[in-house]
């Protein structure tokens, strides 16, 4: 059985303000990493925005859940009383399993979360450098890491937008195709269009017009963004011809743009695409504008509706993910499992062998000094041929019977079980 | 033996399509990995197999596939697929597999089902300049055909956002940009390859047929459609239609070619049928 112990504080246990307290950075890392050494054999910390886990698997005596929770308490340097949260725990191979679901982004906050698989590789590769990560979790972390890519590759849980303003991004994209170039512009200078416009700006588009009521907010909104032009509202009209991608969040119960005002600007883009999103409640544009050839008005309605289907079709594909998970799970466990065989046929040969040589010391004097190597040499032989075939059967992955049978049996068969137990500790 | 192997041929090129389409089907709606990984090579060995078929074809009849109407829709099934193959492997977008081979599909089982082994020789169909002139017909209507799908899978996703339904068309089509370029591309195609046939034809058979005729139905309704084709890509470039506009032109422009065809073919007399 695999000794590994984790302790997870994640998004399900614990709110936002304790999942701060208790992140670990790589330098915080590197501090604890002496203490969780002396305690663990091998060890990893995973730790996000969203969770912080300690996997473990124990020097000697196996180390409780809650020794786990305090040793991650400590590197935080928390006093009694300052951080109470729940922590889930896994114990042997369901802890392997929690950290390939962890690497899928199937148990992320944010369902197919792409960002994990790059922070579990950043933690496995702080675990080495650090040498916390032995054998086993070394190999468990390369699995992790695949599992993560075929989730990515294989399944639709990473795919399609989570986020209304990333949806409207995406809308774009499915318009234009590539958004470099693209001229944007921002009506309203509020939080809506900030994070618009931060998740417009990895997409380089081109020119950015920040239009406001108060020139003074747009001015602050482009000087914060690095990028853009402060434009008054009144100057909307005139703009909007040059822009491609128009996306509106003020307030006010008046349209900001009527349908004489876009059928204007849209003579003057030669039947080019103009996607205008309204996220404003009420609504900034008049309805009426989608009837215009070439205008995709979509509002706030439409982006939740991006998002809900792309949550339920990644939702749908956790089935897939999990049976991928247990894929790579059961060879996990047959890879672990054959790090048994090695040293229960070395301790098989060295007992026989113990056996040959004592019986020929013991029978030294009946056994004539020319006949010494004729005899050493026909034991050797039979022992050999003795040992040949269950030793094959027992190597035989093809065998009906279990590798962990097999290696219980070839134990117990000749008295092996105590001392093979030094096995696992030649890993260190 | 050569006729039952083409004629077995014949009968797996319909169910091999289908079952090509079939993949590329499962791979768009249910992103089901078997479909995922095969659909191109299904679509590869059901090339190979409509080429041998082509070949064998031949030799049967003494002629190359261009005598009937059904023989060429034959060709122009292959050459769908292929143009298809090729713009799958250079723009890597696989998901509209399954509507452009859908038309490859159509016109192979119509072929299929109405096909006859004549094994008639015209001599005009020994010329070697045959080949070039049926290459390139052939090469300008599966574009054609190609772009016109384009096109409706271009109106499909236009209406998709405008009416923010954002279902599977959505998620699976193509971004509208890459769909109007791939519907323009293939038109400059299918265009550049009716000129070269339209003028080789004007060349050619002047001299090798007797009852020659400019005023021959098959040949007016192609410079026809071979105007429409030149208006369109003209007015294109000088009133600056993008979008929606040329897609709705690929897709007519089409709509007036097969019509042609079948007009022409079926109900006229046409100096330009070589069975």
């Amino acid at each position: 059985m695999l000794k590994l112990t984790a302790v997870s504080i994640n998004h399900r246990t614990a709110n936002v303000e304790a999942r701060e307290k208790i992140y670990y950075n790589s330098e915080e890392i590197r501090e604890i990493s002496g203490k969780i050494k002396a305690v663990g054999r091998e060890s990893l910390i995973v730790s996000t925005c969203n969770r912080t886990e300690l996997y473990l698997i124990p020097s000697a005596a196996p180390e409780t859940h809650d020794n786990l929770y305090h040793l991650i308490r400590e590197g935080k340097r928390l006093q009694d009383g300052e951080l109470q949260v729940d922590f889930e725990t896994f114990e042997g191979f369901e802890a392997i399993r929690h950290l390939f679901s962890v690497a899928t982004g199937a148990d992320s906050l944010m369902l197919g979360d792409i960002q994990i698989l790059g922070q579990v590789k950043e933690s496995y590769n702080t675990g080495v450098e650090l040498g916390m990560v032995g054998t086993v979790l070394h190999h468990a972390c390369q699995v992790a890491l695949k599992v993560g890519k075929r989730a990515k590759t294989e399944t639709r849980i990473s795919e399609g937008a989570v986020s209304v303003s990333y949806a409207a991004v995406e809308l774009a994209e499915k318009i234009f195709g590539n958004l470099k170039g693209k001229t944007a512009m921002l009506i309203g200078a509020g939080e809506t269009a900030e994070l618009a416009a931060k998740d417009l700006k990895p997409k380089e588009t081109g020119r950015l017009f920040v239009a406001n009521r108060t020139l003074e907010r747009a001015q602050n909104l482009v000087d914060q963004l690095g990028i853009g032009e402060a434009i008054p509202l009144e100057a909307l009209n005139q703009k909007l011809p040059q822009v491609d991608i128009v996306i509106s969040s003020v307030g006010g119960s008046n349209y900001i743009l009527t349908r004489d005002t876009v059928a204007s600007a849209m003579k003057g883009r030669e039947a080019k695409p103009l996607l205008i999103i309204d996220i404003g409640v009420p609504r900034n544009i008049d309805p009426s504008v989608k009837k215009i050839t070439s205008v995709f008005l979509n509002d706030i309605d439409s982006l939740n509706l991006i998002v809900q289907k792309n949550l339920d079709m990644r939702r749908s594909e956790i089935p897939v993910v999990r049976r991928i998970i247990d894929e790579e799970l059961n060879d996990f466990m047959k890879w672990y499992n054959s790090l048994e065989v090695g040293p229960t046929i070395k301790m098989l040969r060295d007992k026989i062998e113990k056996i040959r040589v004592e019986e020929i010391k013991r029978n030294k004097n009946r056994i004539n000094g020319t006949d010494a190597d004729m005899v050493e040499e026909i034991t050797r032989s039979i022992v050999n041929k003795i040992l040949h075939e269950p030793l094959t059967n027992l190597k035989n992955v093809e065998n009906g019977t279990s590798l962990v049978d097999r290696v219980k049996l070839m134990k117990s068969l000749f008295g092996l079980s105590e001392e093979s137990d030094g096995k696992k500790n030649e890993e260190d | 033996m050569l006729e039952y192997f083409v004629d077995l041929l014949k009968i797996s090129l319909p169910v091999l399509y289908l079952f090509t389409i079939f993949l590329y089907g499962l791979a768009f709606f249910l992103d089901e990995q078997f479909g995922i990984r095969n659909r191109t090579k299904f679509l590869v060995a059901t090339l190979i197999v409509q080429v041998v078929y082509l070949f064998c074809r031949t030799l049967l009849t003494g002629h190359p596939p261009v005598t009937s109407v059904f023989e060429i829709m034959s060709v122009i099934s292959f050459t769908i697929g292929g143009a298809y193959l090729l713009i799958e492997a250079r723009t890597h977008v696989k998901d509209t597999g399954m509507f452009i081979l859908s038309l490859a599909f159509l016109f192979d089982v119509v072929s299929a089902a109405f096909i006859t082994d004549d094994v008639h020789l015209n001599p005009v169909l020994k010329s070697s300049v045959l080949g070039i002139h049926v290459a390139s017909a052939m090469l300008g209507y599966s574009a054609l055909a190609i772009s016109a799908v384009y096109g409706g899978l271009y109106l499909m996703m236009y209406h998709e956002i405008r009416s923010s339904r954002f279902g599977i068309v959505y998620r699976k089509l193509p971004n509208l940009q890459t769909l109007e370029k791939l519907s323009y591309a293939s038109i400059i195609l299918g265009f550049v390859f009716l000129t070269i046939a339209i003028l080789i034809g004007y060349i050619w058979l002047p001299k090798t047929v007797d009852d020659f005729s400019y005023y021959d139905p098959k040949l007016i309704i192609t410079d026809v459609v071979w105007v429409i084709y030149f208006a369109a890509l003209l007015s294109r470039k000088a009133m600056r239609w993008t979008g929606r506009t040329v897609v709705i032109v690929s897709m007519v422009g089409f709509v007036l070619t097969i019509a042609s065809m079948v007009i022409v073919n079926v109900f006229l007399h046409s100096f330009h049928n070589f069975q």
